[in-house]
């Protein structure tokens, strides 16, 4: 019960250091060379 | 590869990475790599660095990024000497600049004067000395926060 509710926080933990990092909703990379794409 | 970087990222939108040849010259095209966040997402310029870097793209050619243009939406906030703007739901800010085309200066003027109005902003330009060839340019750590030279921008409220 302790190791699903500490696994539980962890998930939380992550969803929410992945939105605090977010920064862009659209971006445009230009790119050039053979190995552009 | 990088557009395969890009697509491989948790927060963008696989449907909407759309990869474009400019066909500028014979030789060492040009090419656009389009992407937008998933609903409700932002994604992470950090994790796009890492995402690419990760391909391990070779050095020895004359490929490499030339630049990446970005929209976010946020705050305006003045602290001088700069202005900033925070990204909306993210602890992410980015120090925006006037971008040094021809006509931008007013553009960023008129932008500036909307700072410590709370008023919410979508600001498109690209970054700031992220440009080079692979696999220098990414090996070299993106300055924080990151600058934007603002060439569009729009009042969302």
């Amino acid at each position: 019960m302790k190791r699903k509710c500490c696994l539980t926080a962890v998930a939380f933990s992550l969803l929410v250091a992945s939105s605090a990092a977010g920064q862009a909703v659209s971006g445009v990379m230009t790119v050039t060379g053979a190995e552009m794409h | 590869m990088a557009c395969d970087a890009t697509a491989r990222l948790y927060d963008v939108d696989e449907d909407s990475v759309v990869f474009k040849k400019l066909h500028k010259t014979e030789k060492y095209d040009q090419g656009t790599i389009t992407f937008c966040a998933r609903k409700g997402k932002l994604i992470d310029l950090d994790k796009l660095h890492e995402s690419i870097w990760a391909t391990r793209l070779s050095g020895g050619t004359r490929s490499g990024l030339v630049s990446l243009e970005v929209t976010v939406i946020g705050e305006l906030v003045e602290m001088e000497p700069e202005t900033f703007l925070k990204v909306a739901g993210s602890d992410a800010r980015f120090v925006l600049r006037e971008s040094p085309e021809d006509g931008q200066a007013a553009l960023f003027a008129e932008l500036a004067t909307g700072a410590g109005t709370s008023k919410v902003v979508r600001v498109t330009g690209r970054i700031d000395d992220y440009t080079g060839r692979w696999p220098n340019v990414l090996r070299a750590r993106p300055t924080r926060p990151r600058r934007i030279l603002v060439t569009s921008f729009e009042i969302m409220e």
